[in-house]
């Protein structure tokens, strides 16, 4: 019998739609991070390479004037040496904003791993009402700058306000990521069972629920900070002076600068997501490991 | 191993009540079946034995002493589920000792004495293994294998072969019936499956909204059921029951 139609070109139909398909979506990226290297970017494909001019320029080892400063530089940190100091260096911006960032996972973690639990985990009354206020923070980031504003005269233009703000804005993710880790999870059972061996309560949540949960833990956590660290609405209202979150510096360079300025900023920031989602999803499966009993 | 007393025990909820007096009383090294249709209240009493449900009245004894209101990971107590529970994060002795580490026992002898539970249950190979790379049975051994280690006052056994396949289903009944029974483990079996009550338990209670309707021996249930209820409840599946086997 002659084999039939989709059985001979099935597959490699489907493979090349997908590959087409990933190779439209990826090459504005891959233009991106290239035309950072040349020295125009009028048509479609840069031109003029290779110059790292813009990489220095983005980075702070170019003199530079006006509104087309880059990035300052801070000591990350400073290690005695032997009567001298071996500092460090980073761009001060780019500290700033994964510190932010991360500030804000924190308190994410701290507060929505356990109200997604409460919410998978158990019924009480107005369970509904903390489901729906937990993904209410969705809303855009202009309203909840102007919100956190009006609520927190003090905390405006402080980095503090910022981490919270993050934190706030971004809850959502961490909150539904967890829980539908959790709610694949037979967590009445995991948990009695531990008990009924001897554990008591935060003993359990803390070697045996959460660790069960790791990989939504870390997917929430990679998702919230990729969010907060290129969140430019809430920092750009709450945000006053002196060290500027990412997205700012990102946004002027994007509007005041070449083209291929902008492209060095914006590869920088596809770099930096890249390498904290690596170094997030290793933490989850090194710092989840209770081996060893 | 200690023996089970359930003394009117009453659990009530804002407007259901789960258990309307039950009183059970399971001696030293017997395996007691409690079979039920879904909502009677079988998992609510194995809870209660447990320790996660407070009863509204009654009491709860092993060996006499009154635990009514002893916390959970206080009793000394089994579980076995029909999801396994198995934590995931830990290698399969991992879970095994898990128990005996919340119990202080050092970690030589706890995986010594968590190997040996391994082997008596056959799967003494599987001990560095992560316990989702098991199949369903191996599971299920998992999980009785971390429930025993703890050598358990009461081992409570929730559905515990729902999940697994008929055939695997009739060995598994043998082999964990004789190792109960050799290791003269108390406990309470839940299951709605007859078969499996018939053949792993010394006795069955058969619940009906929250009340005992009849507590006897397999044979008594089916040949002189107390209530009409029993009566039906047992006939529905009783036509394939390998009768010679009581």
């Amino acid at each position: 019998m002659r084999p039939s139609l989709s059985r001979r070109f099935g597959r490699s139909v489907v493979a090349l739609t997908l590959f087409a398909t990933v190779a439209f979506l990826i090459a504005p990226i891959v233009l991106t991070v290239v035309a950072s290297f040349a020295a125009s970017w009028t048509g479609v494909l840069p031109s003029g390479f290779v110059t790292f001019e813009n990489w220095r320029a983005v980075l702070g080892l170019a003199d530079t004037i006006g509104s087309q400063r880059s990035m300052g530089w801070s000591p990350l940190l400073s290690l005695p040496l032997g009567g001298e100091t071996l500092s460090v260096l980073v761009p001060a911006e780019l500290a700033f904003s994964i510190g932010l960032a991360l500030g804000g996972v924190l308190i994410n973690l701290v507060v929505g791993v356990p109200i997604a639990y409460a919410v998978s985990r158990y019924e009480f009354p107005g369970k509904e009402w903390v489901n729906a206020v937990s993904v209410l923070p969705l809303v855009p980031g202009v309203i909840l700058g102007v919100a956190f504003l009006r609520a927190y005269p003090d905390l405006s233009a402080t980095s503090f306000g910022l981490i919270v703000g993050y934190s706030l804005l971004k809850a959502p993710f961490m909150v539904m990521a967890v829980q539908s880790e959790f709610e694949s999870m037979p967590l009445r059972q995991l948990e009695e069972s531990a008990r009924s061996l001897g554990a008591s309560w935060p003993r359990t949540f803390l070697t045996v629920i959460v660790p069960n949960a790791r990989s939504g833990i870390v997917s929430g956590a990679i998702i919230c900070w990729a969010l907060a660290a290129a969140e430019f609405n809430f920092s750009y209202i709450v945000w006053a002076n002196g060290t500027q979150p990412l997205a700012l510096f990102l946004q002027r360079h994007i509007s005041n600068s070449s083209f291929t300025k902008a492209a060095a900023a914006v590869s920088m920031f596809f770099f930096i997501i890249v390498a904290v989602t690596l170094l997030l999803q290793r933490v989850g499966r090194r710092g989840f490991d209770t081996r060893g009993s | 191993m200690a023996d089970l007393t359930l003394d009117a025990v009453r659990k009530d909820y804002d407007d259901t009540t789960a258990l309307d007096g039950v009183s059970l009383t399971v001696s030293d090294g017997e395996i007691l079946g409690v079979l039920g249709p879904s909502g009677c209240g079988k998992t609510t009493t194995l809870r209660t034995v447990a320790g996660f449900e407070t009863p509204t009245d009654g009491t709860v004894r092993f060996d006499g002493e009154d635990v009514t209101n002893v916390p959970p990971e206080n009793r000394n107590v089994g579980l076995v589920f029909q999801e396994y529970a198995l934590f995931d994060n830990m290698t399969v002795t991992e879970n095994v000792a898990f128990g005996l580490k919340m119990r202080g026992v050092g970690k030589r002898e706890r995986r010594t004495r968590a190997r040996e539970l391994l082997e008596m249950l056959d799967i003494g190979a599987m001990g560095d293994r992560d316990p989702t790379t098991l199949s369903g049975g191996q599971q299920q051994r998992v999980g009785l294998a971390r429930a025993l280690a703890i050598e358990p006052n009461v081992l409570l056994l929730d559905e515990p072969m729902t999940g697994l396949d008929a055939q695997l289903k009739a060995r598994l009944r043998t082999e964990i019936g004789a190792l109960l029974a050799e290791l003269d483990v108390t406990g309470l079996y839940v299951t709605h499956d007859q078969e499996e009550a018939m053949v792993m338990c010394d006795r069955v209670a058969v619940l009906n909204e929250g009340r005992v309707e009849q507590v006897g021996t397999p044979r008594e249930i089916y040949e002189s059921p107390a209530t009409e209820f029993v009566s039906e409840f047992v006939a529905l599946d009783a036509p394939d029951l390998p009768f010679v086997s009581w």
